[in-house]
């Protein structure tokens, strides 16, 4: 067995997004949680003659949750969301994740997304900046690579 | 609206310039402490606590440590009077209290204590006899927990 030396945090993973003109942007300094949810479906069937079941993978799916500080700067997470759903234009956009940094060698997940969600809970008695939940659903193929450059 | 970082010195400072406007009130902060109180309604304040990247259990609130809160715990030491008699120590105590609170109160929901950096802040405070310069003072400790940029 061998301990692994080389265990990430996520405290400097980036997250681009693309802005209402298509130009990847850095919005990583205005969330806090990113988690990605990769799923298959899976279809099932017997045959006669056999006690197991057999399966076969079907579709697959990525859903993305990102976690936000609400900010009233243009290019920051929250008003991309919000400009987003109010803006008139609810086409794709690419989101692209650099694990656990923008290093060479990094894991990158990039891909279509389209909004389906976001949620802000205004509260005066909250001890806390507010916070936005946003919900995306890719277009299509979402792509795993490893950074070069 | 952009945030400029609370600094520790002003946040203290500015609480004590607040309470300074109470009429009677002898408030001292940073470089006029000193080592005795005057005889009635004396105000000391200092800081207490500090908590970088308030909630966060990292150095950070967002990725790429965009953002970092600052929690801040001020208090504000109340020597109403010498301990003398009991009864018109703790009215003395009672009054002034009120009066920290009126002026607690009245700070504004944005720039509370003129510091555009500061969000929030909450209050608690706690009756006692009060150890000072060789003297028991009835007196009560207000704690302020300010969530800042």
């Amino acid at each position: 067995m061998t301990t692994t030396q080389t265990e990430v945090v996520a405290t400097n993973c980036v997250i681009l997004m693309d802005n209402a003109a298509n130009v990847l942007v850095d919005i990583s300094g205005s969330l806090n949680s990113v988690s990605y949810n990769p799923s298959n479906t899976v279809a099932e069937w017997h045959t006669f003659g056999t006690q197991w079941v057999q399966r076969r993978v079907i579709h697959k799916d990525m859903p993305l949750t990102l976690k936000a500080v609400y900010s009233t700067l243009a290019t920051e997470t929250a008003q991309f969301t919000e400009n987003w759903f109010f803006g008139g234009n609810d086409a794709t956009r690419t989101v692209m994740i650099y694990i656990p940094d923008t290093g060479v060698g990094a894991a990158t997940l990039s891909g279509e997304f389209v909004l389906e969600s976001y949620s802000v809970e205004l509260d005066a008695e909250a001890d806390d900046v507010v916070r936005v939940e946003i919900n995306l659903l890719p277009d299509n193929v979402v792509t795993r690579a490893t950074n070069v450059t | 609206m952009t945030h400029s970082k609370v600094s520790v010195y002003d946040l203290v400072g500015k609480v004590k310039t607040a309470m300074a406007t109470i009429t009677g009130a002898i408030a001292k902060a940073n470089e006029t402490i000193t080592e005795g109180a005057h005889e009635k309604f004396t105000l000391l304040i200092g800081w207490s606590e500090l908590e970088g990247a308030a909630g966060s259990r990292t150095h950070m609130n967002t990725l790429g440590k965009g953002l970092q809160l600052r929690r801040m715990v001020v208090e504000i030491t109340l020597l109403a009077r010498q301990r003398s008699q009991i009864g018109e120590d703790w009215a003395a105590v009672a009054n002034y209290a009120d009066d920290i609170l009126d002026k607690l109160e009245a700070q504004p929901a944005a720039a509370p204590f003129s510091l555009s950096g500061v969000h929030t802040f909450h209050w608690t405070a706690r009756r006692g006899v009060i150890e000072y310069g060789s003297a028991s003072y009835a007196g009560a400790i207000f704690t302020l927990e300010f969530l800042c940029h």
